[in-house]
């Protein structure tokens, strides 16, 4: 089963409908998670939704109790949140893309996904991670080919993988392939 | 007698009925049995009431209900935090169960439950239409572009990606719904019209916007984002042409399809929903709109309040994110928006429904007028271009009176 934590997106359901492909999906508010529930669930998604982290404390604290333990997947505001807790700044940006098509390059740090490849995909994001960023463990793997703004990290020893862009957008032609390689890492 | 003269004699009695407009004519509905004023508080019991509508009746006119919800009622259905806001004490939402339906096309038919529904007329004191202030605006261009720098902002901070604000214009006038209305339809009947005449209020709307047209287990929405002023020099090809071309207008539009979809989602079967037309220009008198159609198949079950919680207010004249954008919106927003982005349709004995978004429309109520619009704040628009998007959309309204 797949567990998707809703941050009151307007997108959230066009995510429960592409994660379903792949198996049973509960979805639940951020604020009121089912631990019954998700304990069954081998896969926990953060949703996309609307201002930053630090206003969604219920969501750090479920982050850092099932980091290593379940594999996590983090969406647009969900992948600012992983890097938030991962000590990431999560900063304004001066021009802002919503509803905006770019391309995306994959870079050689990719465990998951074939480098030197480029794809389309849609973003909706006013925030983005301030660089420098350094980890031990988790990885920028995609960049916006046009800004250089991070767009995926994957930390392959804790099963953490996010994507700043929205897999389950009409503008992200190969949506359903990247949530398939996730479930398949 | 005659069936024109008796819509004549029909539409200068004091009877209250409703006119929707159809792919080819218009539905009258009236001699109205029931009433219903809709509130937070008994909102239940008639979403009751609808899934009553498919018991089983022998009459020539089946059981439909035909309304509005308003835009305070739709927020509080999703569970928006309530505002205190100006209001007129228009009622919240009104829902009307007819016995007559008169379908105006070439040919006029008139279905009746009533034997002597043409008998029952009285005349009514002659209300001309009548204008005793002229227009003023709730929002000076000074006081917009307050507001409209602080959604700026929060785009900026992420709290919402597209916020539209509405701005009213209202006088004091007495008007005759009727013949307002075939003189709006002259120029611009576009196809989701109503009008409403009751007795202590009326309501004139040429809106282009269908937000759900159920027919048994399919749902589709029709959503627009997009309005290019029509002149000698412009076309559908043009029009086209310009949308597709335009970064502001795209992104804007690309944003409603994911979140209609989205909408649509939560009621729908996994991968049923589909983008069946995307992106296509539709002509209006005035304008042209950018459009796109997106159907799905029902989950089996699924109630018509769970319907029209998950697709109102329509996202279109919202913004999105839906539930944080109302809530700033109704922070920001010092007067009750009334009927204006809420939705009139009806549902009828199948629980098949129909259902647009209420833009383009006039509100009378106790002699007074208002017509509202709304356009949208994003990151690429500006204060003076917003400003005036919002009185060309009020100005086809405006020259009525």
């Amino acid at each position: 089963m797949i567990y998707v934590v809703d941050h009151q997106d307007s997108f959230t359901y066009n995510l429960v409908h592409l994660l379903s492909n792949f198996g049973k999906v509960y979805v639940s508010s951020n604020s009121n998670i089912n631990y019954l529930e998700l304990k069954k669930s081998k896969l926990i998604v953060l949703s996309p939704g609307p201002g930053e982290p630090k206003n969604y404390p219920e969501t750090s604290t479920l982050y850092k109790k099932y980091k290593g333990k379940k594999k996590i997947l983090g969406i647009c505001l969900g992948f600012q949140q992983i890097l938030y807790n991962e000590n990431g700044k999560i900063i304004q940006q001066k021009k802002i893309f919503h509803g905006h098509q770019s391309k995306i390059d994959i870079l050689k740090s990719s465990n998951l996904f074939r480098s030197s490849k480029s794809f389309k995909v849609g973003k909706y994001h006013s925030l983005k991670l301030k660089e420098p960023f350094k980890s031990k463990d988790t990885f920028i793997t995609m960049r916006c080919a046009e800004t250089k703004v991070a767009m995926a990290i994957e930390n392959i020893k804790s099963g953490v993988y996010g994507f700043q862009f929205h897999p389950e957008s009409f503008l992200t032609p190969n949506g359903k392939h990247i949530i398939k390689k996730i479930l398949s890492a | 007698m005659k069936k024109n003269l008796y819509l004549e004699k029909l539409y200068n009695s004091n009877k209250p009925l409703i006119i929707y407009k159809t792919k080819n004519g218009y539905d009258l509905f009236t001699d109205f049995s029931k009433k219903i004023k809709l509130n937070n508080n008994n909102l239940n019991s008639f979403f009751r009431k609808i899934e009553e509508l498919k018991k089983p009746n022998k009459k020539k006119v089946k059981n439909i209900y035909i309304g509005f919800f308003g835009y305070r009622l739709l927020c509080g259905l999703i569970n928006v935090k309530k505002i205190n806001q100006r209001s007129i004490n228009f009622p919240d939402g009104v829902f009307y169960k007819p016995e007559t339906i008169i379908k105006i096309r070439k040919k006029i038919t008139i279905q009746s439950n009533l034997k002597n529904y043409h008998n029952l007329f009285k005349k009514q004191k002659f209300t001309k239409t009548n204008i005793l202030t002229s227009f003023t605006v709730n929002l000076n261009f000074e006081k917009y572009k307050k507001i409209f720098y602080q959604f700026s902002k929060n785009i900026k901070e992420g709290k919402t990606y597209q916020i539209k604000v509405c701005t009213k214009y209202s006088n004091r006038s007495k008007i005759d719904p009727v013949i307002m209305f075939w003189k709006l339809m002259k120029t611009n009947a576009a196809s989701e019209s109503f009008m409403i005449k009751d007795k202590n209020y009326s309501i004139i709307s040429c809106s282009p916007e269908t937000l759900i047209e159920k027919k048994g287990q399919f749902i589709t929405t029709k959503p627009i984002a997009g309005t290019m002023r029509k002149t000698k020099k412009t076309n559908l090809r043009k029009a086209l042409h310009f949308f597709k071309n335009n970064i502001k207008e795209t992104k804007e539009h690309n944003m409603i399809v994911d979140m209609e979809r989205s909408d649509l989602s939560k009621i729908c079967k996994y991968n049923s929903v589909k983008i069946k037309k995307l992106k296509f220009v539709e002509e209006h008198k005035h304008l042209y709109h950018y459009v796109s159609e997106i159907r799905g198949k029902l989950k089996k079950n699924i109630t018509s309040k769970e319907i029209i919680k998950s697709m109102m207010p329509g996202g279109s004249v919202i913004g999105c994110p839906k539930i944080s954008t109302l809530n700033l919106l109704n922070q920001q927003e010092k007067d009750n928006r009334n009927i204006f982005t809420g939705s009139f349709g009806y549902i009828n004995s199948r629980l098949d429904m129909r259902f647009n978004i209420i833009i383009r429309s006039i509100l009378n109520y106790k002699n007074k007028s208002e017509i509202s619009v709304a356009s949208g704040v994003v990151i690429d628009s500006t204060p003076k271009k917003e400003f005036n998007e919002n009185y060309i959309k009020a100005k086809s309204l405006l020259n009525l009176f």
